[in-house]
């Protein structure tokens, strides 16, 4: 099964899943979410979001066979005001999914938007698709639901030194060098849609001066936002290679255009990296190595950067190789052809095997697959960006061999949902 | 650009009065766009010398991620560009969704912007069944619905069934319902009998085509009679029709 991505029956491992649209939509401040669907389809969504202890902020619309036939948007509006009956605080947003059902129906979601809008002038409504048939077009669920977490950003006359970073579900790390190279270039703080607790201090990011996309979810996003706010875009994604971390830095700095005088030390950084490297190498030597995507948005620069800096790795494992890794999955067919490229929704993986027990997995689903016995703690890169990302994945690497892993545990804390 | 959606029952003459349309207004220097809605994929064959083009639907399933703009939009006659949304063989699938499909794929290649047509007609199906035959008429698409029907029972009353689901969307101020085109059968009565529906939907009849054999003799040769014989008295009815589509749309 080396040879990657055919399109053959799914296999789902207990450990496959991710954020999911319902908590990528909780992003939005101050908003509540009414899936409408047949109640079967609301099973995934429901489970994950209690994991999240965010269940307060979730309600189902369900409709039956004669809905489907005859249209159910007449049914929506007054579900929306039987909801807000119930809410203990007005919503600013709501967030309404449609499930794929309603690909087939083609309900006329922009006129349901207006007529909503309306009604409840105080709220926002978007009308947000759960469609898995769209996972391999243009817009997956996942970008579309950012699309519709950043069209909430109204147009500000004003703009300041912010700058937006978009794409990652989770903040990049106050540690990391980011922070303080931004400052050097006289601008303000790295934002993100996660700090903010109210609507109207959301608002903030639509006055930002730079959209810093660090992984692409969020590109077709920051594309509308160049178009409806004038926030200019700089792709910038999360990478493990040090000579990336270097290139986007200096692209962020062209970008900027402002001279600061004197440029940006980063040599305490790139130390610090280098140290970091030595110290997981050691620690870790030859142990096989198995890079999973539900740990990186692009497992394929991981492995490279692992390969490079000596480390031994065996396997990298992944559904797809996005457009943005290619060059290096080409790198690695090309460089590193014993490195076993395993597609982990293939159907021969329930086969169970590919067992490599005395491996250390980087992503859960890696670890069921093979079996390890040690992994890393690291899902979808969150955290993660520029030297300070590379460190705090020597880090999990050089600590993950300290003790085996309790994979179910992990998996449960980190809220997935099969 | 103005978009006009040509509705009306299956068999009734909808395909090859829009290509006539189109073909009479390419031949006034107008840059056209003939997008076919019919799962039976021949709205503009007739444009492409009788070949039927590859759909749009065709063209996903076969090159999924990697389709461009040339792999479905074709250059007619009088440098039209044809395009067929295609669907489902007939008892399988969703037609509806094939269109929302083709649509968007359409928005996704920047097809008006490409092109930068003067008018776009969809020609669409029969009757409005459900949310995918009604995308043409939604906001973003058609400016005016135009319905060819003959003055046969079956065709009147689909007429009468798309003017309700176009009056239903033209309250969210959408494409407006801008009248019939007869397409003669020669039915007893035709002329007053079709007035008499326009009127009843609070329409009007903007042209009657007569029938005439040359149109199957054009399409014979895979022609508009346009094409095939301009100097024909049919041909000037179409360009009668194409006077007044744009007179109603304001072109």
């Amino acid at each position: 099964m080396s040879c990657a991505f055919e399109n053959t029956l799914h296999y789902s491992s207990p450990a496959h899943g991710g954020w999911g649209i319902v908590r990528i939509g909780m992003l939005v401040p101050e908003s509540v979410q009414l899936f409408v669907c047949p109640f079967a389809c609301g099973r995934h969504g429901a489970i994950g979001i209690m994991k999240q202890s965010l269940k307060h902020r979730l309600s189902y619309l369900y409709v039956d066979q004669s809905d489907i036939i005859t249209g159910y948007d007449h049914l929506i509006p007054p579900a929306i005001g039987e909801l807000l009956e119930t809410l203990p605080q007005r919503p600013r947003v709501i967030l309404i999914f449609v499930s794929c059902l309603d690909d087939l129906i083609g309900t006329d979601n922009d006129a349901l938007q207006e007529t909503l809008e309306q009604e409840y002038p105080d709220i926002r409504f978007r009308v947000c698709h759960m469609n898995p048939i769209s996972l391999n077009s243009k817009t997956p669920p996942g970008v579309s639901t950012q699309n519709n977490l950043y069209s909430l950003l109204d147009p500000s006359a004003e703009k300041d030194n912010g700058v937006n970073c978009l794409g990652n579900l989770v903040k990049v790390s106050p540690d990391s060098e980011i922070h303080a190279f931004l400052h050097h270039l006289q601008l303000g703080t790295l934002r993100h849609i996660s700090q903010y607790d109210s609507f109207d201090g959301y608002q903030e990011m639509g006055r930002s001066r730079l959209n810093l996309v660090i992984a692409p979810p969020a590109k077709k996003a920051a594309d509308s936002m160049e178009k409806k706010l004038g926030i200019p875009s700089l792709f910038a994604p999360v990478s493990y290679r040090m000579e990336e971390v270097e290139a986007s830095y200096q692209a962020i700095a062209d970008c900027i255009g402002t001279d600061p005088g004197t440029p940006f030390d980063f040599t305490p950084h790139v130390e610090a990296t280098r140290a970091a490297i030595q110290r997981a190498r050691e620690k870790v030597g030859n142990t096989p190595i198995i890079v999973d995507s539900s740990a990186f948005v692009r497992p394929f620069d991981a492995a490279r950067a692992l390969l490079e800096y000596g480390f031994h790795v065996v396997r990298v494992q992944a559904e797809d190789c996005i457009p943005f890794d290619q060059p290096h999955f080409d790198w690695l067919q090309a460089e590193h052809p014993e490195v076993e490229i395993l597609q982990s929704n293939h159907h021969r993986a329930v086969l169970f095997d590919h067992k490599i027990p005395e491996s250390i997995a980087v992503g859960v689903d890696g670890a069921y697959l093979a079996g390890s016995k040690y992994a890393a703690d690291l899902f979808n890169d969150e955290g993660m960006f520029g030297y300070h990302g590379i460190q705090s994945l020597m880090g999990l690497l050089e600590h993950a061999l300290d003790q085996p892993v309790d994979l179910e545990k992990l998996i449960l804390d980190y809220g997935l949902v099969v | 650009m103005k978009k006009v959606a040509i509705y009306g029952k299956g068999g009734i003459g909808k395909s090859t009065t829009t290509s006539n349309l189109s073909a009479a207004l390419a031949a006034r220097n107008l840059k056209v766009m003939q997008i076919g809605c019919d799962p039976k994929a021949d709205s503009t064959k007739n444009l492409m010398g009788g070949r039927k083009i590859p759909t749009v639907l065709d063209q996903i399933r076969e090159r999924g991620n990697q389709i461009t703009l040339d792999d479905i939009a074709f250059v007619g006659f009088g440098g039209i560009v044809c395009v067929e949304a295609g669907g489902p063989t007939p008892g399988i699938g969703c037609a509806g969704r094939g269109i929302i499909t083709a649509f968007e794929k359409l928005e996704e290649l920047k097809a008006y912007e490409r092109y930068q047509p003067d008018i776009v007609f969809y020609d669409v199906l029969g009757d409005v069944v459900c949310g995918g035959f009604a995308m043409p008429i939604r906001g973003g698409y058609a400016d005016n619905v135009f319905i060819v029907t003959s003055g046969e029972m079956m065709a009147l009353y689909a007429a009468t069934n798309i003017a309700h689901a176009i009056e239903n969307f033209g309250k969210r101020g959408y494409a407006k319902f801008s009248g019939l085109i007869q397409n003669s059968r020669n039915v007893e009565n035709e002329d007053a009998l079709v007035a008499q529906v326009a009127q009843e939907n609070g329409s009007e009849v903007i042209k009657i085509i007569p029938r005439d054999k040359v149109v199957q003799q054009a399409e014979q040769q895979g022609m508009t009679v346009i094409e095939a014989f301009p100097d024909s008295d049919q041909a000037k009815e179409y360009n009668l029709l194409a006077d007044r589509i744009l007179e109603v749309i304001g072109q």
